[in-house]
């Protein structure tokens, strides 16, 4: 597969039973972009990360992560030394402090000591962890949690960087930190993969967008061919088949309050 | 709240497939054949034996069954404290209701139990049994049962409001949970350890009632028969006042202890004395009251005013901060540290993992098993009167105590990832050859295996003292043992792992192959250390050869074997770091479920 892809599936399929999650999806990333992967809940958009990142053998399909294929065990470990992971549900150690967290990441990812204490130095106060340097993740709050994740994923400086849901449960202050730092990692030619409800954000942050629905990517575009159509919104809500124009009616709401 | 409370029951049943339903309703009914069957039995019982019963006798009913309940009822109360869906206050209060409302309605439900639904009715048996035998002023016994219960009840109810609590921080729920866990089990044991550390007096007192019963039987009569006889009275006088004494200090126990006031009661109300049982009744309802009143006090700060989070937490961040200052002060970090001639990785794997497992309550309630089965140990050697006849078994006692020490911390040994839960990804994720995280993590429980089998040895050597020779022989021995269970441990982790709890130290419904592997690997961890015995073997077939003569042979010969070890252990860590590579996924997903 080609290089000028950061990451390039053919027919990535994945069942659970005899429940299809995703279906014969071929994403085409290109190297340096910001790409926004959107769909409504269930859709299959974690599943699919799940899948390029190695948490989660695919059913069928082949896939190829900054030219690696996660598949062959040689490839998976070069592919995940390229790459910083912000999963779903996070990959945290209950008992550990954060930067004692980051210390293990970075010495994983073979980086010397004095850079990991560096550049731990410089993201616990960028995120706003430093306060609670002493707290062990089992006592964070689920916005501290991803925000070390996200510290974790950023520590090796990777080339291609999978982000689940990196803004829920994050208050503004911190969003707004991350929004910048994740466009400045895009500015110098990495690459981001990103998944998010909040359509804003990806509309503002993203240069491309691929949208998921019931397994299925049923749109993969730059951000600017969507600019004829209307907003992202309309877009989103057109191919995930929402019937935009109805309004929402509950029989007893309205009806004699007060 | 009944009806929620119920609910949540059925749905954690349904969830877990048809058979456990039907399993539930097959359970369901044979409890109610059981409470049914505990009342009857105790009235029967009761009836027949009560009207030749001794007063202490019927102390003694009474206090069986309180206790009985007591142990059940705490079982119950740290099962529900270990689940996250029980029913709590904070989940109704946004609901149109009072808080007083919920706290009565919340503390009433939570009658619905099974020790409840079975003591009660095993205790009401007997109440009726003492009526129709005593007669009807032992009606005063149903107020005392139902006062002991409000009391329990009560008590609990304050208990669990101001653990629920504490329970808000996960890191304080976790060590509440291990701590109880740990009580119960010492709770559990205290009865063998109390037999073990008696039964030498109690057998020399029945050795020599026997013998001077004998005595008597076979003396001739005349003045010996007379001097035996005065022997055999003298001694079982004084047996009578031990036992009088006894009785006594026991009696008074259950007086000032509030929970014995059932027993004392019902004892009291035997001998006619009115006041006491009264008395006892009146103490339940007070003590119940004032419990109640202070828990619902405490709600309401807790809950309306968010006491608790204040002061305390503000107390504790400052203490934090002269800790962290001091850490910085010292040398460098635990988790920076190195292991010489290993990777990088290895070492971050070991020791992330050693500060991870010296942190998490797990692990301390996982060293509860070795502490209780070297006491026990400990007090058989202490009792026992030829230890001299035990020295050459000493290669075989060492080896067994230090892999029966090893087994007691499988779960971290044979279950290598289950402490870690979403942690796990972080290895999945990690670009470092799985070989190194399986050393890393085998290097990181070496201090709980390998530490209780040099623990052992020495403890050993106390009691048994041998030469240099075998003392350091076992050490190889030890070692040796530690690699090899490590072998199967990695592949137990790998094959068949299981998610433990967030609270508590159990593992989540492993599969019945996980249940079957792990099961056959305790049966054939001592098959693969059998070869550690050859040394022994050998030794003693070359006992005797003028060749041999003052050679260290068992020293020289288990390091050899040692020797052996390390280079299977090298060999199969390679295959293992494969396989672990390609089922990580599989692992994951096992750890991770739901």
């Amino acid at each position: 597969m080609s290089m000028e892809f950061a990451i390039q599936t053919t027919a990535l399929t994945r069942n659970f039973g005899d429940f299809c999650a995703v279906q014969q999806v071929e994403l085409q990333v290109e190297l340096g972009t910001f790409y926004g992967f959107l769909g409504p809940n269930g859709a299959g958009k974690s599943t699919t990360i799940k899948m390029l990142t190695g948490l989660l053998a695919p059913s069928s399909g082949e896939i190829s992560v900054l030219g690696q294929n996660p598949a062959v065990h040689e490839e998976a470990l070069k592919m995940k030394s390229q790459i910083g992971v912000m999963p779903e549900d996070l990959a945290l150690f209950d008992n550990l402090k954060a930067a004692e967290y980051l210390t293990f990441i970075g010495r994983m990812h073979g980086m010397e000591q004095k850079v990991i204490r560096d550049r731990t130095e410089e993201l616990l106060p960028l995120l706003d962890l430093e306060k609670d340097a002493d707290k062990l993740a089992i006592e964070y709050s689920h916005g501290m949690k991803k925000k070390l994740a996200l510290a974790a994923a950023l520590l090796p400086d990777p080339d291609l960087l999978f982000l689940d849901e990196p803004f829920e449960g994050v208050d503004a202050v911190a969003s707004r930190t991350i929004r910048k730092l994740l466009a400045k990692f895009v500015e110098r030619g990495s690459t981001v993969f990103l998944t998010s409800h909040v359509l804003e954000i990806v509309e503002r942050l993203c240069t491309h967008v691929g949208i998921i629905s019931d397994g299925v990517l049923v749109e993969q575009t730059k951000m600017e061919n969507l600019g004829s159509g209307g907003s992202l919104e309309q877009r989103f809500l057109e191919v995930v088949g929402s019937k935009v124009d109805t309004d929402p009616q509950i029989s007893w709401l309205g009806e004699g309050v007060l | 709240m009944m009806w929620v409370r119920w609910r949540i029951l059925a749905n954690r049943m349904s969830r877990r497939g048809k058979i456990n339903s039907v399993l539930f309703a097959v359970l369901l009914l044979l409890g109610a054949v059981l409470f049914v069957g505990a009342f009857f039995a105790t009235f029967l019982v009761g009836s027949e034996i009560l009207p030749d019963a001794e007063p202490m006798e019927v102390w003694g009913a009474w206090l069986g069954l309180g206790v009985g309940f007591l142990l059940f009822w705490m079982i119950g109360l740290m099962t529900e404290l270990s689940r996250s869906d029980s029913l709590s206050i904070k989940n109704l209060l946004h609901l149109p209701v009072s808080l007083g409302w919920v706290f009565i309605n919340n503390y009433l439900s939570s009658f619905v139990s099974l020790s409840i639904a079975f003591f009660l009715p095993a205790m009401l048996g007997l109440a009726l049994a003492m009526i129709k035998v005593f007669g009807m002023y032992m009606l005063l016994c149903f107020p005392l049962i139902f006062g002991f219960f409000i009391l329990v009840t009560a008590l609990t109810y304050h208990l669990r409001g101001w653990l629920a609590r504490l329970m808000e921080d996960k890191r304080k729920a976790k060590s509440i949970v291990m701590g109880i866990s740990f009580g119960l089990v010492l709770l559990v044991q205290a009865p063998n350890f109390i037999n073990m550390a008696t039964s030498g007096s109690q057998l020399d007192g029945r050795v020599k009632k026997f013998e001077l019963q004998s005595k008597v039987k076979s003396a001739t009569p005349g003045p010996r028969l007379e001097q035996a006889q005065a022997e055999l009275d003298a001694f079982l006088a004084v047996e009578e006042i031990e036992e009088m004494k006894s009785d006594r200090v026991m009696v008074l126990a259950s007086q000032v202890i509030p929970f014995g006031w059932l027993p004392y009661g019902m004892f009291a109300l035997h001998g006619k004395r009115f006041l006491a049982a009264s008395l006892s009744i009146m103490g339940f309802f007070l003590l119940a009251g004032l419990s109640l009143k202070r828990s619902y006090r405490t709600t309401l700060r807790g809950i309306v005013e968010g006491e608790g989070h204040g002061a305390g937490a503000k107390k504790k961040k400052g203490s934090l901060e002269l800790k962290k200052s001091k850490k910085k002060a010292g040398g460098m970090p635990f988790v920076e540290r190195r292991i010489p001639w290993t990777s990088d990785a290895v070492s971050a794997v070991t020791f992330s993992n050693l500060r991870s497992l010296v942190r998490a309550p797990e692990s301390k309630m996982m060293m509860l098993g070795p502490i209780i089965m070297f006491g026990f140990m400990a007090m058989g050697l202490v009792k026992s009167d030829n230890l001299e006849n035990y020295r050459i078994w000493m290669p075989i006692m060492s080896l067994g105590a230090a892999s029966m020490g090893m087994m007691s911390v499988s779960q971290v040994i044979q279950n290598l990832f289950g402490l870690d839960r979403a942690g796990f990804r972080a290895y999945v994720l990690s670009p470092v050859p799985r070989k190194q995280i399986l050393i890393g993590k085998n290097l990181a429980s070496a201090p709980f295996g390998m530490g209780i089998g040099f623990i052992a040895l020495c403890g050993l050597q106390f009691f048994i003292p041998v030469d240099a020779n075998h003392f350091f022989g076992g050490f190889f021995q030890v070692i040796s043992a530690f690699l090899l269970f490590c072998l199967v441990g990695n592949s137990m982790s790998i094959y068949a792992p299981v998610r433990m709890r967030e609270m508590g130290n159990k593992g989540v419904r492993p599969k019945f192959s996980t249940f079957v592997l792990q099961f056959l690997a305790i049966i054939f961890y001592p098959l693969a250390l059998s070869p550690l015995l050859l040394p022994w073997g050998v030794e003693y077939m070359l006992n005797g050869e003028a060749w041999a003569e003052g050679l260290p042979i068992y020293l020289l010969l288990q390091a050899v074997m040692l020797g052996l070890v390390v280079l299977t252990y090298r060999w199969f860590l390679g295959q293992q770091g494969e396989i672990l590579q390609s089922r990580e996924q599989q692992i994951l997903d096992v750890l991770t479920r739901d």
